[in-house]
């Protein structure tokens, strides 16, 4: 996976560094942790599923942080149920 | 050559819709097709790409200028869309989110993230430092630590183990902040801070009041009446009280500094006086008492004084 320096990912995705800052100051976003912070392409994707989240459904962090735990327990879940049924 | 796609008729939109107009109706189309939202339906995927692919040159004045004058096929500035999040999730066995909640909260408790969500306070750091998250964790402490005060380990759910101080006076709802235990900081960032929310559990014997202490004290009518001494229980054994004459119920004995510890100014425990009287009457009291009660003048009068 190809790894995405802080500022790039906030050029790539059009977001704001305090943004970008405060979601990973509150764990939203867990870049990895080697030689500084760097973003995969998973990173990237749920940032721009936070992004969509924040401008087209205007949620804003505390609702935010709600969601993707949800989010993440659905993902979590779901692989589980696909490892009980291969 | 493929026909350019009619990008207002995409986003549901005339000719001559303005910005705003655009924008409002391509977030009512992004709600309904969004594809971590529809998980594994193509369609829908198909149709958030179209959507934001016409909202991408719409609602930017340069490419919606040349896609309206008919010029070059906008899609070639188009970025294009990356695949969804919940694809990552699905395909990536070592996904990092997928577990986070079971990392970071143990058994995972909704409340408790709400909670932590209205205690959290952000802070702002250099662009690429993080300070490490706050943590608050709820402590249970009996009253008399509460009075005394005390320095107690306590088990953290990461099975660290960490004295804390408790200051004598703490109340229920106090937070105590150990800074910098909280979670780690990243790179090179300091370490958040850990707060111990206070429960006190209540005492069925003392009250609190500010910085004193109450304790009712039951004595028999013929010692308030004789005089004598009683036995007051504080945090630290009984201490013995001398009573003043025709003391009442509801009459409150100082002792000093056995209230609140705090180190300056150590609160009082006051002794509340409750009256009782003997569980039988013998035929020698009744006597005495009638004896008594016909020396007093007006017996009325007396209960009101």
């Amino acid at each position: 996976m190809s790894k995405i320096e802080f500022s790039l990912v906030c050029e790539e995705l059009n977001l704001e560094e305090n943004t970008l800052t405060r979601w990973v100051e509150s764990r939203l976003i867990h870049p990895v942790d080697t030689d500084g912070p760097y973003f995969d392409e998973e990173d990237v994707a749920r940032l721009r599923l936070m992004m969509h989240l924040k401008d087209i459904y205007e949620v804003n962090d505390p609702s935010l942080e709600v969601i993707l735990h949800l989010v993440d327990q659905i993902h979590h879940l779901s692989a589980e149920l696909k490892k009980i049924k291969s | 050559m493929e026909s350019p796609k009619d990008y207002y008729k995409i986003l549901n939109v005339s000719k001559t819709a303005k910005a705003d107009e655009i924008k409002k109706s391509y977030r009512t189309l992004a709600r309904k097709y969004h594809p971590d939202l529809n998980p594994n339906n193509k369609s829908a995927e198909d149709k958030f790409k179209e959507v934001s692919e016409a909202y991408e040159v719409l609602s930017d004045d340069e490419k919606r200028k040349i896609y309206d004058a008919g010029g070059m096929d906008p899609r070639q500035q188009y970025t294009g869309q990356q695949p969804p999040y919940y694809q990552y999730t699905q395909s990536n066995d070592n996904s990092r989110y997928r577990d986070i909640f079971r990392d970071a909260f143990g058994d995972f408790d909704f409340e408790d993230l709400i909670n932590q969500q209205t205690q959290r306070k952000t802070h702002r750091k250099s662009r690429q430092s993080f300070r490490g998250e706050d943590q608050i964790f709820q402590m249970d402490i009996d009253f008399i630590t509460s009075v005394l005060g005390a320095e107690q380990t306590i088990s953290l759910p990461t099975d660290d183990k960490l004295a804390v101080k408790i200051p004598a006076g703490v109340k229920t709802g106090q937070k105590l902040k150990l800074s910098g235990r909280g979670g780690p900081g990243f790179n090179g960032g300091p370490a958040g801070d850990l707060y111990i929310e206070i429960h006190v559990k209540p005492s069925t014997q003392y009250t609190r009041v500010g910085d004193n202490i109450e304790v009712e004290v039951p004595v028999l009518f013929s010692k308030a009446l004789l005089g004598g001494s009683v036995r007051v229980p504080t945090m630290d054994g009984f201490v013995e009280v001398k009573l003043p004459l025709g003391i009442s119920t509801g009459t409150k004995l100082r002792i000093k500094d056995k209230g609140i510890r705090k180190p300056q100014s150590p609160g009082d425990l006051f002794a509340v006086i409750k009256i009782t009287l003997p569980k039988e009457i013998t035929p020698e009291l009744k006597e005495a008492l009638k004896v008594w009660q016909e020396t007093q003048p007006n017996s009325q009068e007396e209960a009101k004084q």
